[in-house]
């Protein structure tokens, strides 16, 4: 009962953990104070360095970086949100692994990566993204267990009928 | 504008150099030499050039700016008040402070303190502003023409109506028209990372000016490490708002000493002098640079509102866990 009252609450700080570092990464792509002529603003920036990295297509490298930037507000708020559903531990695992997939490819492609998931282009190596991706990712795993665990209500009547 | 005033100022600290090198006498004959003398001295006579370049093939952007371009291709990067709206007029204040020199093999830019080295092999070369002279390289064209001359595997071809000069060991390749209009010029390796500019749509020349294009498409290529060429493509119309003649061109080199400069370690963020003598760690103290000019101001702010939302978030949750218990 105690070892499951802790998974809960490590579960719980996996979440917000997750949720703000999403939210996070999002504010600093936003709020880019150093964009890179001809780029105006952060999210132009960040749609620039996907262009250079040479896998998203010219012409959809802005909806893409906004749509990761939306994927990581919403996924923030949603994973901050109490009691969130696990379908938003699957989204945001699955939007973290894309993230180092996607890594992956740029550095198989060009031998290099520099990742500008928070905002300024840092000399984050491959090594730095993938680390931090994993751990992310792992802290949503509680989250994860703890849903599991939980009956679903149907599973608990057929459950009752057997035991009866 | 204030801005450009102060950089017409800092830029006219510096002198002309007598970097000219010779023109390497057994690789390119005398008739070529001749035509080549000519094409330097009608772009000497641009000297230093002002131009408008909008964005033509992406209007996602709306990319309008202005850009004065100096004698070495150190350029000044002007947003039109016009096209921006005071919010981004304000944040391009950082941009009107910039001083980007390119010379076709190493782009150096920074602000009036601070200035960081790209070789043309980095990829970041194309994330950053390397492109945007070669649009309107005018001012440039006699110290190309000299360079690539200057250099052993110097040559000069025919290629049907326009002549072409090609250094791969200066990484230089400029092609023009009898009358003198540029219609080609590329910088870097083409085996490795290059840009390649073409100019149509040729306005006709004054007197002792060229024909200036009114659209230059700018190819930056940089090959990946899988072997594949990576190449994004931008075109632009030009105005020329202003041909400042000779007397208008700013330095011929790109002088650090000369322009108070330090040059900063990408890598470690050591900031060092000219002489040599490491200042400080840029790394350390960029964040209080970035509160005292007021840049990112929103983030702060912002940042705090993830911090009070997950501490909320926590409460929350641990309440629940509390009332499950």
């Amino acid at each position: 009962m105690r070892s499951g009252r802790l998974l809960q609450t490590v579960a719980l700080f996996g979440r917000i953990l997750v949720g703000a570092g999403f939210l996070t990464a999002a504010v600093m792509k936003l709020t880019e104070p150093h964009p890179i002529p001809p780029a105006r603003d952060g999210i132009e920036t960040f749609a620039r360095l996907l262009e250079v990295q040479g896998i998203v297509p010219e012409q959809l490298t802005l909806p893409v970086a906004w749509s990761v930037l939306s994927s990581e507000v919403v996924l923030g708020f949603a994973l901050l949100w109490p009691g969130g559903s696990r379908f938003v531990l699957w989204c945001a695992a699955f939007v973290l692994c894309g993230f180092s997939a996607y890594a992956v490819t740029v550095f198989i492609h060009q031998g290099q990566v520099q990742c500008g998931c928070f905002g300024r282009i840092l000399p984050d190596g491959l090594a730095t993204v993938l680390a931090r991706n994993t751990i992310l990712t792992a802290a949503l795993g509680p989250a994860l267990l703890v849903g599991s665990s939980r009956r679903s209500p149907h599973r608990q009547h057929t459950g009752e009928l057997a035991e009866a | 504008m204030p801005a450009r005033s102060a950089h017409a100022g800092v830029l006219a600290l510096l002198t002309f150099a007598s970097a000219a090198p010779r023109l390497h006498a057994q690789s390119i004959s005398d008739a070529h030499r001749a035509a080549l003398d000519r094409i330097e001295a009608m772009y000497a006579a641009v000297g230093r050039v002002s131009i408008r370049a909008t964005r033509v093939h992406d209007s996602r952007t709306e990319a309008v700016y202005e850009l004065d371009v100096a004698a070495d291709g150190t350029f000044i990067e002007l947003y039109p008040a016009a096209t921006a709206p005071e919010k981004k007029r304000s944040e391009h204040a950082g941009s009107l402070r910039a001083i980007i020199a390119f010379d076709g093999t190493t782009l150096r830019q920074g602000t009036l303190t601070v200035y960081d080295e790209y070789p043309m092999a980095d990829y970041l070369v194309q994330v950053k502003s390397c492109a945007q002279w070669a649009k309107c390289p005018w001012p440039v064209v006699p110290l190309l023409c000299r360079r690539a001359a200057a250099a052993p595997d110097a040559s000069i071809r025919a290629e049907g109506d326009a002549s072409v000069l090609e250094s791969r060991a200066a990484g230089i390749m400029l092609g023009w028209r009898d009358d003198g209009a540029m219609t080609r010029l590329r910088l870097g390796d083409p085996a490795v990372s290059f840009l390649d500019v073409t100019f149509r749509d040729f306005a006709p020349g004054a007197s002792s000016v060229p024909p200036l294009p009114r659209l230059a498409r700018v190819e930056t290529s940089h090959r990946s490490r899988d072997g594949t060429m990576l190449t994004t493509t931008e075109e632009y119309a030009i105005e020329h708002l202003a041909l400042l003649g000779p007397e208008g061109a700013g330095p011929v080199m790109f002088d650090a000493k000369a322009l108070n400069l330090n040059r900063r370690d990408r890598a470690t963020g050591d900031v060092v002098s000219p002489d040599g003598t490491k200042l400080y760690n840029e790394k350390e103290v960029s964040a209080v640079l970035d509160a005292a000019e007021g840049r990112g101001r929103e983030r702060p702010w912002l940042l705090a509102l993830v911090v009070a939302t997950a501490i909320a978030a926590a409460w929350a949750g641990w309440r629940r866990l509390r009332q499950g218990a």
